[in-house]
């Protein structure tokens, strides 16, 4: 297990591609090992490939791509800003409730991020909104994808981990909506305080909103479809999946009729590469995992925490903690991959369901990205909207302790993530 | 020439895509209506790694996959290229062993059957040789190119040396 680690983090810390850095410190334990032949190493990457669940990540992937091309994004749009423009902060309220409405559609945090930071980055700072605010508003408000379904995090999360996807999603759908809640508590009371307004926004109709719901049906709609469908089963999340490529092109071609060829090949050409990266990690990890099943890593990790630490709430915040500072320095895919198999068996074993301790882990591994140093999303936003690091760290730290307040209560009332899923599929 | 297997690759990994994708939608709404199809999800599940492969190469060639490359961003171009030059042979040797390795299984397992479909198992764990080799040709690909470009563009093998630049060569759907 050393010759893995030590191969495994001299390849990653010299800038390799994890893929190959995962993939050779497991093909050491198989060169090395007396009683397993190389063969098998081999058999362990065709067989990761045969997962039914896993079928789920091409599909929400190119779902994704597919939705961003169908006109969903503008309508969506409208609709946040009639509903929540109006508010003191009104262009950070739109990116908060935008954020979580895209999160229903697609669901990567970073590419949630530089839409928009497109988007609405250039209007926020034009309305005098300072540029740290609009892109710590921006950013951080883009964690929200990462536990509203469908999250590609929690795929590969139940996936790795072997817990119920269908119970995943639905756990983190309050999670999310609370998410959102903190956030836009934290942008008012910042905008109110400096005296952010839209003037010519005023508080919407109920018939000026009904008319923009209704502008954006199709995208509304696509959420209340998916959870109604893996509701108790019905259908299962890859099924979804399948069915949510097919709805998002019969939406762009058919009711929004935007969707040209040229912009289906060209979801389709981001979907194959983003596949491509994401499944070469885990077919690769195929091989160290078994390794560390082999090795009885979990049983080791579970038992030397079991015993130095007896409550399990305290075991779970040590882990936690440890995540948090992961998500520091690592991307939250490889996290998932590479610690669900160590960590689940561990918070099982102190008596924490799997779902809850889930979405905790998802939302902290993520929320890496929205910090320094190495924060994809943050630099992303920083990037298009030319705000200086220190600024954003400086205007996100109201969005910060929202986050953590949110993280807390989620850690210590299990009630409120576990509600849904219990409902729909049985305590 | 790598222009034209990026072709190659974006029309192929598309046809999979598509073909899985349907493949599930059709068992899917089957099974809702009563009449299961049990091949067509085995078939799609026999695509699926095919298809991880051609993204898998499909990404090299943009030089999309996921590294950490806090620690060796600082140091001037000449170290990272030879950095990456070494991990290039590195990997390549990974990758061939691995393809002999799995040549051999799939000749050993070929009489293995595929659930209750008929099909043979060796499609599925031929893809991974066939996988390694495609890999390993982008990577030569991505070398040569960079190795071109040192006293020009200054690009390297796997990662990308503009953070905003998207893919760096015409992959057929881009654009």
């Amino acid at each position: 297990m050393a010759l893995i680690g030590i191969v495994f983090f001299a390849l990653m810390l010299l800038g390799a591609p994890i893929a190959f850095a995962i993939g050779i410190s497991g093909f050491t334990f198989f060169l090395t090992s007396d009683i397993m032949p190389v063969s098998i190493g081999v058999q362990k990457i065709a067989t990761v490939s045969q997962s039914f669940p896993l079928l789920a990540v091409p599909f929400f992937v190119l779902a994704g791509h597919l939705m961003n091309e169908s006109g969903i994004t503008d309508r969506l749009f409208t609709f946040s800003k009639v509903a929540v423009g109006w508010m003191a902060g009104g262009l950070a309220q739109v990116s908060i409730i935008l954020s979580t409405l895209m999160g229903g559609v697609s669901g990567s945090a970073v590419a949630d991020a530089a839409m928009e930071a497109r988007v609405l980055g250039p209007q926020m700072i034009s309305n005098g909104y300072s540029k740290g605010y609009s892109s710590a508003v921006i950013a951080i408000s883009s964690l929200i994808t990462s536990t509203i379904p469908p999250s590609i995090g929690l795929i590969l999360y139940g996936y790795v981990g072997q817990v119920s996807i269908g119970r995943l999603f639905m756990a983190g759908i309050i999670p999310g909506v609370l998410m959102m809640t903190f956030l836009m508590v934290a942008a008012w009371l910042v905008a109110r305080r400096r005296n952010y307004v839209m003037k010519e926004m005023r508080k919407p109709t109920a018939r000026e909103l009904g008319a923009a719901a209704w502008g954006a049906k199709w995208a509304l709609l696509f959420p209340v479809l998916l959870i109604g469908s893996i509701r108790g089963g019905l259908f299962t999340p890859s099924e979804v999946g399948a069915f949510a490529v097919v709805y998002a092109i019969l939406i762009g071609v058919f009711a929004h009729k935007v969707m040209t060829f040229d912009a289906i090949k060209r979801a389709f050409g981001h979907a194959i590469s983003d596949i491509g990266l994401i499944m070469l990690i885990i077919l690769m990890s195929g091989m160290v995992g078994f390794a560390i099943i082999f090795l009885q890593v979990p049983q080791s990790v579970a038992g030397f925490m079991l015993e130095s630490l007896a409550n399990p709430v305290l075991i779970v915040a040590v882990i936690l903690i440890g995540l948090f500072i992961a998500g520091l320095f690592f991307e939250s895919t490889i996290l998932v991959l590479l610690l669900t198999p160590i960590l689940v068996p561990v918070v099982v074993k102190a008596g924490v369901d799997p779902v809850h301790f889930g979405i905790l882990m998802m939302t902290i591994v993520t929320f890496g990205s929205m910090t320094p140093p190495v924060g994809v999303a943050m630099f992303t936003v920083c990037s298009l909207l030319d705000t200086k690091v220190e600024d954003y760290v400086k205007e996100s730290l109201p969005f910060i302790a929202a986050v953590f307040a949110l993280i807390c209560l989620l850690l210590f009332v299990p009630g409120i993530v576990l509600f849904l899923p219990n409902l729909m599929y049985g305590g | 020439m790598p222009g034209f297997l990026a072709k190659i690759e974006f029309v192929a990994g598309a046809i999979l895509l598509a073909v899985i994708t349907f493949l599930v939608f059709i068992a899917a709404t089957m099974r809702f209506f009563g009449h299961p199809l049990i091949w067509s999800v085995d078939l799609a599940q026999l695509l699926f790694i095919w298809l991880c492969f051609i993204g898998a190469t499909r990404a090299m060639r943009e030089r999309g996959h996921l590294g950490v490359d806090f620690l060796v961003r600082p140091f001037p171009y000449r170290y990272r290229l030879a950095l990456e030059t070494a991990f290039s042979a590195l990997f390549i040797s990974f990758l061939m062993l691995l393809a002999v390795e799995g040549y051999d299984l799939t000749m050993l397992n070929k009489e293995r059957q595929f659930g209750d479909s008929g099909l043979s198992y060796a499609w599925v764990t031929i893809a991974v040789p066939a996988g390694c080799v495609m890999l390993s040709i982008s990577i030569l690909g991505n070398l040569v190119q960079a190795w071109r470009s040192a006293k020009g563009d200054r690009m390297l093998v796997f990662t990308r040396t503009d953070p905003g630049e998207e893919a760096v060569i015409e992959t057929g759907a881009a654009e």
